[in-house]
């Protein structure tokens, strides 16, 4: 069986340009900050969305993030490049509104897929309440795997850059994503088949 | 390398998703022909991995999206930007007394008039011109640090040339502006306009540059630059803490760091931040 690639490159060097941009928002520059955040805005918007399936809050969360991002940023010590400290602020943030938003909602609300999705209508729904199942019982994963795991699907980091934004070895990555998923595999499974019906294709 | 089924069962995972090593990978393909038990595991990751492939956010109209940030935005504080002005005194005053030389391309812009050339002074005379003619305060004090900027690109270009007093003269002129300015800087109506903000922004950047020069040149009279730099960092360290403080004189001992610290003084959010979401325990 040949191995997936299930993870797409993001830049892990950090340009000249990018360094200015950070060091003259940490001076308070807005323009600058304004520059920093159209590169970043896309990425946090999609980890915030992958995260809580809700594009309009996936927004609202990552605004937020930046928000926070410009009030640290003139105590970051910039020592590694500032995407991966951008990693964590978005995994704290994000972990922190689908903490809340579970809390407010109930198990029955039901939320509509976005418009526009191609694709029969059935499918789309059918993949939405899937996906739904699948970030449920992620969170019921014990943190160290939840928050790693997050990082690979939701950041859609590879392994390398994993290990780079929570500063452990790359082996601690790999061990903690194969029990996450072994894991996984056991709780989804019990958590779509109590939800009425068994999803997987 | 031939593979025990217990380390080939840690290993699938990241089989997988393609982030073994080749040679671990063979290794564990190897195994796979041997091991039905594996082999289902890994036909069961792959169906995993279709249910964890979600997609991207639908598109973002970005002008909306900064709109909401810059809102939440503090107001930029008259503070920082004293601070950055106190902070070029300092340093020039470094580069005054021990003429550093740098190599920052921008010195050498080729319509730039420096201070070698015949025509300096007609240079000089007009910049006068433009100040008197400046009508408001906040118009002025936009003039002087653009000046002030255009004074530190002639004395770096005039230490490169060795032209120590005409260095040294710019500096001095750089200082006169900055500390002409200084004071409005508190003033919002000034320290707010984007000039300014951007030269204050470019003044920093040079500054840095130049501090950073300085200390990495490997001569025994960079020393006293880094003790003065490092004096410096000191006082508007201390500054920074107390801000209604007088200015003191320059602090021996060592100098204290900017705070990287996990919980942020002001907000009450549960997440920490910057702090990773786990312990490095695997």
């Amino acid at each position: 069986m040949t191995p997936d690639s299930t993870a797409s490159p993001a830049p892990l060097q950090e340009d000249p340009e990018e360094r200015q941009l950070v060091t003259r928002s940490a001076a308070g520059d807005q323009d600058a900050f304004r520059q920093l955040v159209l590169r970043h805005h896309r990425r946090v918007v999609n980890i915030a969305y992958r995260a809580l399936g809700d594009a309009g809050l996936a927004e609202d969360v990552a605004q937020e993030v930046f928000i926070k991002v410009f009030r640290h940023l003139p105590s970051y010590r910039h020592e590694k490049p500032f995407v991966h400290w951008l990693h964590r602020v978005a995994a704290n943030t994000v972990t922190d509104a689908a903490r809340h938003r579970r809390d407010v909602q109930s198990l029955d609300s039901m939320e509509k897929p976005p418009a526009g999705q191609a694709g029969d209508p059935q499918d789309v729904a059918a993949r939405h309440d899937l996906q739904r199942s699948v970030r449920r019982a992620i969170a019921t994963l014990p943190p160290h795997y939840r928050d790693t795991l997050a990082l690979q699907v939701y950041h859609d980091l590879s392994y390398e850059e994993i290990a780079r934004t929570l500063d452990v070895p790359i082996g601690t990555v790999m061990s903690r994503l194969n029990a996450a998923k072994r894991l996984l595999r056991g709780r989804f499974q019990g958590l779509a088949d109590a939800e009425g019906g068994a999803n997987t294709p | 390398m031939s593979m025990t089924h217990e380390l080939a069962t840690e290993l699938l995972a990241p089989y997988v998703d393609g982030a073994l090593p080749l040679a671990e990978a063979a290794a564990v393909r190897a195994h796979l022909t041997e091991c039905a038990a594996c082999s289902d595991e890994v036909a069961g990751l792959q169906q995993l991995n279709q249910a964890l492939a979600f997609g991207p956010a639908p598109p973002v109209a970005f002008h909306a999206f900064w709109a909401g940030i810059q809102k939440q935005l503090p107001r930029p504080r008259a503070q920082a930007r004293v601070r950055v002005v106190r902070r070029s005194l300092v340093l020039a005053a470094a580069l005054a007394a021990l003429l550093v030389v740098t190599t920052a391309a921008s010195a050498f812009a080729s319509d730039r008039i420096l201070p070698d050339s015949p025509i300096y002074s007609l240079k000089r005379v007009g910049e006068t011109v433009r100040l008197d003619l400046t009508r408001t305060r906040q118009d002025r004090v936009q003039l002087e640090l653009g000046l002030a900027l255009e004074r530190l690109h002639e004395a770096q270009a005039m230490a490169v040339a060795r032209k120590s007093h005409l260095a040294l003269a710019s500096l001095q002129n750089f200082q006169a502006l900055l500390t002409d300015a200084g004071p409005e800087l508190e003033n919002p109506a000034a320290a707010d306009r984007p000039e300014v903000l951007r030269t204050i922004s470019t003044l920093t950047d040079e500054l840095t540059q130049v501090e950073q020069a300085a200390t990495t040149q490997a001569d025994e009279s960079d020393v006293q630059v880094e003790t003065v730099v490092q004096d410096a960092k000191a006082e508007l360290a201390q500054d920074e803490q107390d801000p209604g403080a007088p200015a003191a004189g320059t602090q021996p001992g060592p100098t204290p760091e900017p705070q990287d610290t996990a919980a942020p003084k002001e907000s009450p959010e549960q997440s920490n931040v910057p702090s990773p979401s786990g312990e490095p325990t695997p």
